[in-house]
This record gives structure tokens, sequence and C-alpha cells, in this order.
């Protein structure tokens, strides 16, 4: 690892949004990630890569309290993970290709279930949280389908619900698990033109991945994962441009051309690319739209 | 109508329309977790309750609610626990429910054959004014529960992880939907019966899979079904002396058949005669691919061997 073992630090200099310390998580006797110390700052945007078992999804389970933590500790905001009760501020955005329940609902429907975590049971629902929910349709690139059932969607679409939905909290961190996967390239392209302008607006990113090439122009940091360990943590300037130093180049998308995996877009871009129309939740009339630390 | 005429009809009907108006409500939630089977279980375990009721003297109707509660809740806690086992678990427990009934009936003074079928498939003629008023409470209940909680109750109904994830109370709502499920099967007892009253949760709520386009029209789409198909079924029960049970849940599957036909239907049409813009993602202007064509004041593109111009919102055909 690059950096030094977790110690607290006094004064404040680092702050980090997500802290893992010696976790160990999994079932049983043999956890699926084993003594993993990871630092996540506000602002960062990572990608967790390694091969399939390594224990990408595990952490990030335990990071959103789904996976139990046998050994060591998950913070959050610095706060111990089971004291942690602002559980919006992390938005998640699940592996999985379609929306699941087996009820027809409109996007509309699904996004407003990701504001839940924001509202007391007795509170009903406001104008100001309509206009977040339908700024966050907004945003992912939906606006004309709102009323559209979920399930008459593409795949890339639903995974997009799915990135409103989280969105929709208002959150603060975007965990995300192989948003590009089954997504073309021309989908891909454009989710990580979406995902640019939500890194633009100061939203911080842990991104489980496959394929680093469609994410590569707003990634920061890459962290290779190998048997539940952290094998390497380097930026992403550095990892991408010499990807066989954390074998990127192993885990391109099959689908992608590998010249393009390969010699295509090496480093970061100076510029990444903005998608136009409204600024995330800009409203300053809204309020705590952009509290964040 | 001469129907009215008769007390018990009008105690049935009424238990009828409180049973329409119920069951689809909570079973919307099953179906959307795709846990369809879980109130043929609660029911199963209801039937011991009847039956603990009869053996004992004391009220059947709140005894059953009282155990299916319990069973409900059990149920709920050993699909939370376990995943392996789960699914076997819960099986014995919906075996024991109905072993334990029929044997209980069978050793109370009132098991008889008759009594006992009025129980699993339902009767006209059962439902007493004591019943009417706690059907009436259950239902206001569990209606206003159910309405009141229908943002949380969807949201964990339609990702359970993603509600966990959010610091939503999942295991809370899930007991919550699956006591207010044990309560819409009690309130079922007397018309529907206990080995049928899934089918009106699941049923109207799978003529609304292949009806409606959003949750709340859903809903309103299997609230409807479930009124007319309990309201009309106990009519004809009484009219064609058969069990109101099996006549309404018959009835229920038909409306269910017709609606996937004019669906069917509907979409063969739709896909002939009319692409909407949704359809086609796509909007016609120079360059698009497809053969423009000057019509009249305006262009027509050739799409599919036909002629699209744009028309507001959708395309008609040239």
């Amino acid at each position: 690892m690059s950096e030094p073992a977790a110690e607290p630090v006094p004064g404040g200099a680092s702050n980090p949004v997500i802290e893992l310390r010696h976790a160990s998580v999994g079932y049983g006797q043999r956890p699926v990630v084993r003594d993993v110390d990871l630092r996540i700052e506000a602002g960062e945007v990572v990608a967790l890569v390694g091969p399939n078992g390594s224990g990408k999804t595990t952490i990030v389970r335990a990071i959103l309290g789904l996976a139990p933590v046998v050994d060591g500790e998950v913070r959050l905001f610095g706060v111990p993970a089971d004291d942690f009760h602002e559980r919006w501020r992390i938005g998640y955005v699940p592996q999985r290709h379609t929306v699941v329940g087996a009820i027809p609902s409109t996007v509309e429907e699904v996004v407003a279930s990701g504001r839940l975590p924001r509202k007391r049971w007795y509170v009903p629902t406001t104008a100001a949280d309509r206009r977040v929910v339908g700024q966050a349709i907004e945003v992912v690139g939906l606006g004309d389908r709102r009323r559209t059932p979920v399930a008459t969607l593409s795949g890339g679409q639903q995974r997009r619900v799915l990135i409103a939905r989280a969105l929709a909290a208002e959150p603060q961190v975007l965990v995300m698990d192989e948003p590009t996967a089954g997504v073309d390239a021309a989908n891909a392209e454009s989710l990580t033109r979406t995902l640019a302008h939500l890194v633009g607006d100061g939203l911080t990113m842990l991104v489980v991945t496959h394929d680093v090439t469609p994410l590569a122009p707003i990634l920061t940091r890459v962290i290779a994962l190998a048997d539940g360990r952290i094998v390497g943590d380097e930026p992403a300037a550095i990892a991408l441009s010499d990807r066989s130093r954390l074998g990127l180049a192993a885990y391109a998308h099959p689908g992608h051309d590998p010249h393009h995996a390969a010699a295509g877009r090496t480093g970061r871009p100076d510029d990444p690319v903005r998608s136009p129309g409204p600024g995330w939740l800009g409203d300053p009339g809204l309020p705590g739209t952009r509290a964040r630390d | 109508m001469e129907i009215l005429g008769y007390d018990f009809m009008q105690r049935a009907l009424l238990a009828a329309l409180l049973v329409g108006l119920t069951a689809p409500v909570v079973g919307v939630y099953l179906v959307q977790r795709r846990l369809a089977l879980i109130g043929d279980g609660i029911g199963h375990i209801a039937l011991t309750g009847v039956a603990l009721g009869l053996l004992t003297g004391a009220a059947p109707v709140l005894v059953a609610l009282a155990c299916s509660v319990a069973g409900a809740v059990a149920i709920e806690v050993v699909r939370a626990r376990g995943r392996a086992s789960a699914d076997v678990a819960l099986a014995i427990m919906f075996y024991g429910g109905i072993a334990g009934g029929v044997v209980l009936i069978g050793l109370s003074s009132h098991g008889t054959p008759a009594n006992l079928s009025a129980y699993l498939f339902g009767a006209i003629t059962t439902t007493t004014v004591a019943d009417l008023v706690v059907f009436a409470i259950l239902a206001v209940v569990v209606l206003t529960v159910t309405v009141g909680l229908s943002r949380w109750l969807f949201a964990v109904s339609n990702d359970e992880e993603f509600a966990r994830a959010s610091g939503m109370h999942v295991l809370g709502l899930n007991v919550l939907l699956a006591s207010l499920t044990a309560a819409t099967v009690v309130i079922s007892m007397r018309i529907v019966g206990l080995l049928l009253i899934s089918a009106l949760m699941i049923i109207p709520n799978a003529v609304a899979q292949v009806t409606a386009a959003s949750f709340r029209s859903s809903v309103w789409t299997a609230v409807a079904v479930g009124v007319v198909v309990s309201v009309v079924g106990t009519g004809v029960s009484f009219y064609a002396d058969t069990p109101s049970g099996g006549t309404i849940v018959l009835l229920a599957i038909a409306v269910f058949l017709a609606a996937v036909a004019l669906s069917w239907a509907r979409s063969a049409l739709h896909a002939r005669r009319q692409h909407d813009v949704d359809d086609h993602r796509h909007e016609h202007g120079p360059g698009c691919g497809h053969e423009a064509v000057l019509h009249g004041d305006h262009l027509d593109y050739v799409h599919d061997g036909h002629r699209h111009a744009a028309h507001g919102a959708h395309y008609d055909d040239h």
C-alpha cells in the first residue's frame, strides 16, 4: 500500500468520508475480505478493481451495512458504522441490470422511493421532495420518461433509474457496483458524462468495476484487490497511464475494442466532459441541497 | 332485488365488499416482493387458530386473528434469519397449520365436514353480525396502515437491499406487512375461506400487472377487480348455490384471462397501427436514415414499409 496504515489524524488534516481499519468482512471462519485498510476522502472518485471473488463487492456491502464486519472497524464520516444513522449520506447503486419489483412502477415512483431515507414516516411528501426527485430524474437524462414503466426501459436506462433513486436522497457519497456492466460502449460513455457532472458538483464516488476504461475520465484513484486484500492503490493518472501496474488491462470489458482499452484514452483528459443542463441540485431555494463537508 | 331481502345475504355482501377492498391492497406488496405464496401459508396457519377457537368455545375469529398474526410474525423472522433452511421451515409451518386445524376441528363438537369445508372454502351463510363488526374494524385498521405507510411498503417491497442500505427499518416493515396479511386472512375467512384467500390477494394484482402502467394505477385496478369479483361472486354463489370462495376465485381468474387477452390484442393492434415517439426513441429529421417523402404540407419518413408523419407526440401513418 502506498499510504501508511490508518492512524488517527489529530488536527483533522485528513477527514475521510469512508474508512476501513483492519477490517475483515464476511461470514464464518474465512472472511472474504481480510485486514483491509482503506481511506476515501471527500471529493475522490475511486475505482475498486479486481477479479471475481476478490472482495470488491463485499467491501462495498460492508460500507453499506449489508455484510457483517467480523474484525476491525468501518467508519463513515468519522463515526463507527454501527452508530452511523444518516445512511442517506451514502447513496447506493446496486449491481443489477433491472429494477426488481413485479408490479409495474414508473420511473418517478421508483426514484421517489429513494427520497424516503430523508423523510420521517409520518411526514407527507412535499413539493420540495417532488422537485428533488424530478431533478434526480433530469440529471440522469430520463426527464422525458418520468411516467414510463421501468420494466419497459432498456438495461442502461434502468441503471440510470437506480442512479437517480440514489441521488434522490441528495447523498454526499455515491457507491456504485458495476455501473457499466452490460451497458454498451456508447451508453457507458454517456453514463460517465452524467457521473462527471455529479463529480463536478462535489460528489464523492466509490465504484466497483471490472472495466476502468469508460470511467477513466473521472477517476482520481484506482485500488486493486486480489483474494480479499488490497494489492495496489495509486492515483488514477499513474494507474491508467501504465495499465500493467495494477493489472488493469486484464479487466477491460470484453465488449470493448481491445485497442481502445490498451492504447486508447490513457490518463485523464484535461477537461472531463460535462453535460449541459441544470447544475445538480444547484437550486439555492432547497434546504440542505448543497450540504456537504 | 330479492337477494338483498335476506339478512344473511346483506351480511355476506358487506363482508365480501370488505374482503374485496382490503385483500388486493395488502396483496400488491406480496406480489411486488414475489412472495405470492406467503398469504397462502398464513391462511394455513390461521386454520389452526380457527380450530382452537372452536375447541375452546372462544370467538373463533379473534383466536384465528391472534394465531395467524403470531404465525405471520414467525414466518418473517424465519425468512430474515436463515437462507438455506428457511424454505423448508416455512413449508413445515404451513403443513402444521393445516394438519393442526383439521385435527382440532375434528375433535370439537362443531367438527362436521360441512363446517370444515366452510372454513376452508368459504360459505355465504356463515357470517354473523359479530363477525361483521370485527371484519369492519380490521378492514379500517388494515387500510389505514397500508395506505398511510404505502411509500415505505413500496420501497421495501421494491428493493429490500436498497431499503436496508438506506437505513430503513426493513424487518419492522416486513413484520408489519406480514401482520397486515394475517389480518386480511381473517377478514376473508367467512366468505372466501382460508385456503383460497391468497387468491384474492394475488389475482387482482395479476390483472394489474398486465394492464396498469404505474404502481398507483396497479393498486386502483386491483381494488376495482377485487371488489367486483367478491361482490358479484357472492351474488352468483347465492343464485347458483355454489361455495362462495371458489366462485369468487374462478371469477377473478376469468377476469385475469380476459385482461391477458385484451392486453395481447391491444399490443398487437398498437404495433400495427401507430408508433409513438416513445417506442421509436428516434425523431425523424434530415439525415436520420429514413427516406423522406414530401406529402402535401409536410414530410413523411418511410419506416418499416410505411410512412410516418410527426403529429404532436406521435406519428401518424400515411
